[in-house]
């Protein structure tokens, strides 16, 4: 099971539209996905039309429940999705860094039901999006083509050391450009990235499009709502991206489930 | 050719990361974005802002509140009186008495009933004895996120003692504060049975429309709890 937050500590950064596409993608592939939100503010389930409940998330966190009950099927098949509670507002300030580690114990105790989990944060570095941190193996970093955007993945990217002190598996970073356009603008911005993290900056580059505010709008994933759509293309290639290259070898019969082989076979990092 | 990468400390090996740890981080964190703002940096319990906040207000803002002479204690909004305190989030005993004051006055002008409820952890000495301070200090944030949780946006927490919270329902009757008052102990049970701590929490409320009343409903509240405590 691969885990993944996506995270940018900057707002509007495209991070709730990089998650749930990305979700949509990979279970296009045939794969069990698990989509969680764990930002307060509650967007990627109002994306798939999911309200915000009250029901269990404290107690996951607490340790006295099961995260993974939680977990509700959505209109995508193979997605499914933990909505956000409306407790998040207030957790922070009364549990600190308490908060984190149950985060962290609930994240790494989900069953292998999934080939993926991918944990949408909120645009901050603080006791929730370190608790996701701590308890992940993946980053996702959408850094919008803008030259104000930098800042956001330069913060979180500053914090991999000390975050790999308190998470030591937390393995690779992809940093995705997104809503990019074809000004020299959005060009040299890639190009920065490029340059300031070769190792990290993923061969997709999300294109802006309208489609995805309007797919938001009508509370579908784009792949769904614009399967044509060069978003749509786009996050289906940053999917197989993820994936990595397909196998040249027949698998074993007795590996598993053929989702855990694709897993087994793909690339983690760069 | 590029030299081999430092081997990671794998998960067996590291230590586990504690809660000060992450505090720790938190702060550092904090203190950089503030840095990078020209912010001052937030006290420990940092609020619920967004880190990607406006760095501050322009230069031709109008006064801030500080400026102004201080307003008699009915005119300031609730907000502005009981807004949260250092520990685990929740307005102090201090604010809590402003708070009640101010209601009472609101009380005294529209006469709508306003509900107190107190609650107890009861157990906290015995949980010290068997598990040390530290243990008290984890469960008594998570208690009052829970009560903060059950209650209403327009609703206040207080922390009065270290294990005793008070909670000022508005425009809540005896029916709506015996409701918050079961529930909060019933999700309290359900949560510290799992625990195993031995530590349950007792309720007691009380609700008026006189305003004399309600400057004594926490004593009133606590008799109740007293009085319904088993044994």
């Amino acid at each position: 099971m691969r885990t993944i937050a996506v995270i940018n500590r900057k707002g509007g950064s495209g991070k709730t539209t990089t998650a749930v596409n990305t979700a949509a993608a990979l279970a296009e592939t045939g794969l069990p996905i698990l989509l969680i939100d764990v930002d307060p503010q509650g967007s990627t389930s109002e994306w798939l039309d999911r309200a915000a409940t009250d029901e269990g998330m404290f107690q996951a966190f607490m340790g006295t429940a099961d995260l993974a009950r939680l977990a509700t099927p959505t209109d995508v098949p193979g997605l499914d999705l933990i909505p956000a509670s409306s407790w998040l507002v207030t957790a922070e300030r009364s549990l600190l860094g308490d908060l984190s580690l149950g985060i962290a114990r609930a994240i790494t105790g989900l069953p292998s039901r999934w080939a993926f989990v991918i944990i949408d944060c909120p645009p901050s570095l603080s006791y929730l999006s370190i608790g996701v941190l701590m308890g992940v193996r993946e980053l996702v970093i959408p850094v919008e083509a803008h030259g104000m955007a930098l800042s956001g993945a330069d913060a979180v990217i500053d914090e991999l050391p000390a975050l790999r002190s308190l998470n030591p598996d937390l393995d690779a970073t992809h940093v995705l450009p997104c809503r990019v356009t074809r000004t020299n603008h959005a060009r040299s911005v890639v190009a920065a990235l490029d340059a300031d993290y070769p190792k990290l900056v993923t061969d997709t580059r999300i294109r802006e499009t309208i489609k995805l505010p309007e797919a938001a709008e009508a509370r579908q994933p784009i792949t769904r709502y614009a399967p044509r759509s060069v978003a749509a293309i786009d996050y289906r290639a940053f999917a197989r991206e993820l994936l990595g290259p397909p196998a040249t070898t027949p698998a074993a019969a007795d590996d598993g489930p053929w989702w855990r082989q694709a897993l087994a076979r793909s690339r983690v990092g760069r | 050719m590029s030299a081999k990468p430092a081997p990671k400390p794998s998960r067996k090996s590291a230590s586990k990361p504690t809660a000060d740890a992450v505090e720790s981080l938190v702060r550092s964190i904090e203190a950089k974005e503030a840095a990078a703002t020209g912010a001052q940096p937030t006290d420990p319990a940092p609020s619920a802002a967004p880190a990607n906040a406006p760095p501050g207000k322009p230069a031709d803002a109008p006064a801030t509140a500080s400026a102004l002479p201080p307003r008699p204690v009915a005119q300031r909004p609730v907000s502005a009186i009981a807004g949260p305190g250092p520990i685990a989030g929740l307005i102090d005993r201090q604010r809590w008495e402003t708070l009640i004051a101010h209601e009472a006055q609101r009380q005294g002008r529209y006469g709508q009933s306003t509900a107190i409820v107190v609650a107890e952890l009861d157990g906290l000495d015995e949980l010290v004895d068997r598990l040390g301070p530290a243990a008290v200090n984890r469960l008594v944030p998570a208690c009052a996120t829970l009560l903060v949780h059950l209650a209403r946006v327009s609703d206040r927490v207080a922390r009065l003692t270290t294990g005793r919270f008070g909670i000022l329902l508005l425009e809540t009757d005896s029916t709506g504060a015996e409701r918050y008052a079961t529930r909060a102990a019933a999700a309290a049970d359900t949560w510290l049975s799992e625990s195993r701590w031995n530590v349950r929490l007792a309720v007691g409320w009380t609700a008026t429309t006189d305003p004399d009343e309600l400057r004594r409903g926490l004593r009133t509240a606590e008799d109740h709890l007293h009085a319904r405590r088993p044994g």
